[in-house]
């Protein structure tokens, strides 16, 4: 699968609701970041937690998130970051210049 | 809206505790189970995948998610994914487990302990 994404892209963490088992936490939905790296690929946590081991494989990125993106009290230095590595199919394109 | 076991960004009850402590006996064979169940290489290939401990943990109840330790929540969902795919069957298990109470406390009555 050629990845949607490229290091240094602007992406946005999807706020879906979910039901059973995923590897977005709850707290870096809906947040803007920055690409950091394409980590390679891998199969759907949500495919994988049911038994389906031969699904597809697609882009697992490491995002690199501003703190105070994440935590809008946080205290911490300006230039404090945050990485989580993110689905493709739980990122979108962001234009917000956050 | 996320489930019970994602807490990050919560308030804590009371303060995490940062220190270490040891791995008790049986925790290292719970870790030990799952590594052999999900070994791609086991004849007939893994039966469970890390996302599917992952799902057993967290369908746990928030009591029983909040009351178990870090390998009691292993165990439980190994044990419920087994219990799905056939492997194991829960009634022969807690016989099992039943069996092993009763051996240990005859033991212990022998010894004079209890």
């Amino acid at each position: 699968m050629t990845p949607r994404f490229n290091p240094g892209q602007r992406v946005r963490v999807l706020d879906k609701v979910t039901v059973g088992h995923v590897r977005t936490p709850r707290y870096i939905r809906g947040k803007r970041g920055v690409v950091e790296r394409i980590c390679g690929e891998f199969r759907k946590p949500e495919e994988l937690a049911y038994g389906r081991y031969d699904g597809e494989r697609e882009p697992l990125y490491r995002v690199r998130f501003a703190q105070r993106e994440v935590w809008p009290d946080y205290a911490g230095a300006p230039e404090d970051t945050l990485d989580v590595e993110i689905y493709e199919h739980w990122l979108e394109k962001s234009e917000d210049k956050r | 809206m996320s489930g019970h076991h994602d807490l990050g960004g919560t308030q804590a009850d009371a303060p995490v505790p940062r220190g270490q402590h040891a791995i008790l006996p049986w925790e290292m064979r719970v870790d030990a189970l799952m590594q052999l169940l999900s070994d791609p290489k086991r004849p007939g290939g893994a039966l469970i995948s890390v996302d599917e401990l992952r799902r057993g943990i967290e369908s746990l109840s928030p009591d029983e998610y909040r009351l178990l330790g870090y390998y009691e929540r292993w165990l439980q969902s190994l044990i419920a994914v087994m219990a799905e795919k056939g492997v194991i069957e829960r009634a022969a298990l807690e016989r099992r487990v039943a069996e092993v109470e009763r051996a240990h406390e005859q033991e212990h009555a022998r010894r004079g302990e209890r």
